[in-house]
């Protein structure tokens, strides 16, 4: 794991439960068969519920297999729903709780500002990047969120602005921040690279 | 002295049960005090005859009371003068020395509810943490442990600021706060407040830790009374100074006495600011406070001077 | 002390700003060496000499009219120029109070605060304003009171709350920034808001800046110097009209250097608020062109030598890269080599 150039670039550890905690609430939204196994295979004491947002097709995820006996699955289709669903659970939740947030940064940020609304401290909140790289960037002139960022440089879904995306993060806003890359000389926009695959 | 301070005159004193003393205290030049936030403290300057002892005190009143400070302070049977002058020597219209007040014991602005604990006398900061509460319409409880009815002390206060929801536990009765109890089930953006005698902090921090609570929504605040002990010899590299640190006075306090100005905040081993590098030390370094790491304590590079001292020898300090 | 106003001064299109000879003699040039690196330069934020840009907690100074014009004129365009989270009110009123009372204080000529409990009647005079309100009830005000207040105040202005051993930029009035976006940095903690500064981070700057503001005492403030550089007298060089600013860089020419080319100070000063032990960031900028700073050939001097040997990495935070060899070729006639005494002062 690098060192990332600005300080407010998340950095995720590889996921562990916090066994300090005596509940446990995980969210996923990607598939990793391996974290799965590993995380489930051993679970933490005291409760558990996992929330997850998965496609609605028949196949299989390693995210609702070798299930503890006591875990809570609630599976849901869309991230909206994956939210109404996380919001139940955190208002019946009690102190003692660990969050757990996995998948693409989009989803879990969205859901992390939602934990924010009930008070969770960063201590008793947990974030990993699974599956896809992309980006949601926040345009800092029209403030439009642009999701499923994959260039460095990209068009804002607000304005049309070529907007650089930066590694400036926020939390409060779920996403990096992404300016006018040719403001200087208007028309001087290098080719995209895709860097967030 | 390294700390904004003010003048003040003593304006009242009140016994408020046996050993416990009010003090209400107004400034001397006329000027209102500043406001302060609940949980703050402030340092009294006491004249014990030749020497100067300062001691942290917690302000109880309505923080938004400008001509008025109030402290209560309990007689320390193994006190080294502080508390002892403050019950025998101190009159009301004296002047003494305070310094503008600090908090190391603030409310989270982001909690959702808020648990109070005081043990005794510690329901000081307590007060005053309830009464900024009240005033911002949060939601929160008090839980008041005292050694028999007539220790409970502020009670009336605090019952007028938050009906129904002061609860009493009276030792002589034989109630105490079960923490397993009080801290289980409390929904997420609970925080944790206690200040209260040594063991109860600590059964209330296990009690919390155990049921998962995460140390960020756990706040207690504990001043250390510098205890005394054997005498050492300091030498202060910068200022050139050699000198006994004798066995009634803190560290920081023999400093203060040999004229050298040096930097220090709540005086109880809670907040940092009195940190001193460690040049060297022939002797085992007596560590009290509650703020260096067990690596910096193993390092044998910091001291803070206001609690902790050395076992024989000589102790060299940059300074 | 009377100040003699330029109400008339723009920071937008016509740029008609200027500093009188005596707005140039006060102004706070940063570099005591040759040479530039961050450090926690903090002192006491004391009374400083008579006239000069520490004599006073905020200073008021000639462009006081003008600035805050530019600055209703931004917000007008963008509100979200100023932002507080909901948890800040108390610290919004300890900002109000500090403000006026230090105003008051400092300016009695300009500006009169007359309490009656928490009935508070506010008279500004430069800008014509005279407000009865009730101190805590922000119903009682045309707006909340720290936009209230910093609509009056030069300078941009945050406010952090302290929690969790940390300082997290939850209120901001910021509309003459070095390039950075408020609406985006709501919220961020101490190390996440100084995210995208560059080697201080190594230097361990941030880290014991921290340390020592988390134990910042009321009646304490203390304060530092900051800079940077500005094409044109802009006040609005965010993030969010950067289509608008950006190519001003590109348009530095050996003609223009010493009218375009702005050192841009910020005196930067902490207080710590008593109700809510939230902490006031202000961020007093100031502007000074070329032409102007050269009148003191040692500044002229001083500021080759420290641009001259400026580590890449700073030169492209800034913004510098694209006009500093102009700017360097322009200054380096007035640098004879003289070996210059440590200190800021102008001949």
């Amino acid at each position: 794991m690098s060192t990332p150039a600005i300080k407010s670039q998340p950095i995720y550890a590889e996921l562990e439960w916090d066994r300090t905690g005596t509940h446990h609430i995980l969210f996923v939204s990607a598939e990793d068969a391996a974290l799965a196994q590993r995380l489930l295979s051993n679970p933490p004491g005291g409760t558990l519920t996992v929330v997850h947002l998965r496609p609605a097709d028949d196949s299989r995820s390693a995210w609702s297999q070798n299930l503890p006996d006591t875990a809570l699955y609630l599976e849901t289709h869309t991230l909206a729903e994956a939210l109404e669903v996380l919001r139940d659970a955190f208002y019946v939740a009690q102190m003692g709780t660990r969050i757990y947030l996995a998948g693409a940064e989009d989803a879990i940020w969205q859901a992390s500002q939602l934990a924010d609304t009930f008070g969770v401290s960063r201590d008793e909140i947990r974030h990993a990047q699974l599956g896809t790289k992309a980006r949601p960037v926040f345009c800092v002139h029209c403030r439009t969120i642009t999701r499923g960022v994959h260039t460095n440089i990209v068009s804002c879904s607000g304005c049309g602005r070529s907007l650089f995306v930066r590694d400036h993060f926020s939390r409060r806003l779920g996403a990096y921040m992404g300016f006018q890359i040719d403001a200087e000389v208007p028309g001087e926009v290098p080719a995209a690279e895709v860097v967030y695959p | 002295m390294s700390s904004a301070s003010l003048n003040v005159e003593i304006r009242r004193i009140r016994d408020l049960a046996p050993g416990i003393r009010e003090f209400s205290l107004s400034r001397t030049d006329g000027d209102d005090f500043p406001v302060y936030s609940g949980g703050s403290h402030i340092v009294l300057s006491l004249p014990l005859g030749e020497r100067t002892h300062r001691n942290p005190y917690s302000l109880l009143g309505d923080p938004t009371d400008r001509k008025t400070w109030r402290v209560a302070v309990r007689k320390q049977e193994d006190s080294r003068g502080g508390s002892r002058w403050l019950h025998e020597q101190a009159r009301e219209g004296m002047r003494i020395d305070i310094a503008a007040p600090v908090n190391l014991f603030a409310l989270n602005r982001l909690g959702r509810r808020h648990i109070l604990v005081a043990g005794g006398i510690g329901i000081t900061p307590i007060l005053s943490q309830a009464r900024e509460l009240a005033r911002l319409g949060a939601d929160f409880e008090v839980h008041y442990a005292y050694r028999a009815p007539e220790y409970g002390v502020f009670v009336d206060e605090l019952e007028a600021l938050a009906p129904g929801r002061i609860h009493h536990y009276v030792q002589s009765r034989r109630e105490q706060i079960e923490f397993s109890s009080l801290l289980a089930g409390r929904p997420l953006g609970t925080h944790f407040y206690i200040c209260g005698p040594g063991g109860m902090v600590a059964a209330s921090m296990n009690a919390g830790k155990a049921l998962g609570w995460p140390e960020s929504h756990l706040h207690s605040e504990q001043f250390l009374a510098p205890t005394g002990g054997e005498p050492f010899d300091v030498k202060l590299t910068a200022s050139g100074k050699a000198f006994t640190v004798p066995s009634d006075l803190s560290l920081l306090e023999a400093i203060e006495q040999q004229g050298v100005d040096a930097p220090y905040l709540c005086r109880g081993g809670a907040c940092g600011q009195c940190e001193l590098e460690v040049v060297d030390a022939s002797g085992e370094l007596i560590h009290h406070d509650l703020y260096l790491s067990a690596e910096e304590r193993a390092s044998g590079k910091k001291i803070m001077p206001c609690v902790s001292r050395l076992k024989g020898g000589c102790l060299t300090l940059n300074l | 002390m009377t100040i003699a106003f330029k109400p008339d001064e723009t920071f937008r299109g016509t740029y008609t700003y200027r500093n009188s000879p005596k707005g140039i003699r006060r102004f706070p040039f940063p570099f005591h060496q040759d040479q530039y690196m961050y450090s926690v330069n903090m002192e006491p934020h004391t009374k400083g000499p008579e006239g000069s840009v520490f004599e006073n907690a905020f200073d008021i100074d000639e462009h006081y009219i003008a600035e805050m014009r530019d600055r209703a004129i931004t917000l007008e365009r963008d509100p979200g120029r100023c932002v507080s989270l909901p948890h800040m009110m108390d610290a919004e009123w300890d900002t109000l109070e500090l403000i006026m009372e230090s105003l008051s204080r400092d300016y009695p000529e300009l500006f009169t605060l007359t309490k009656d409990g928490d009935r508070w009647h506010w008279v500004n005079k430069p800008l014509g304003i005279d407000q009865t309100f009730t101190f805590g009830n922000a119903a009682t005000l045309p707006c909340p009171p720290f936009e209230y207040i910093t609509r009056q105040t030069q300078g941009d202005f945050v406010i952090m709350d302290q929690r969790d051993n940390n300082l997290f930029a939850d209120s901001g009035m910021i509309t003459s920034q070095a390039d950075w976006s408020l609406m985006f940095d709501a919220g961020m903690s101490f190390m996440e808001w100084h995210g995208p500064v560059p080697l201080a981070h190594e230097l361990g700057v941030f880290e014991r800046a921290l340390k020592y503001l988390l134990m910042l005492q009321q009646g304490r403030p203390v304060r530092r110097l900051n800079w940077t550089m500005t094409i044109n007298p802009r006040l609005d060089t965010s993030p969010e009209t950067y289509p608008e600013w950006g190519p001003d860089r590109a348009s530095v020419t050996p003609d223009n250097v010493g009218d375009k080319v702005h050192l841009r100070v910020e005196l930067q000063a902490l207080f710590r608020l008593p109700r809510s032990n939230g902490m006031l960031f202000s961020i007093r900028g100031y502007l000074a062109s070329m032409n102007e700073l050269a009148t003191y050939p040692r500044w002229a001097k001083r500021l080759h030598r420290v641009l001259s040997t400026l580590p890449n990495e700073l030169a492209e935070y800034k913004g510098l890269v694209r006009y500093k060899p102009t700017t360097l070729e322009w200054l380096s006639k007035f640098d004879d080599g003289e070996v210059l005494p440590a200190g800021t002062q102008p001949e």
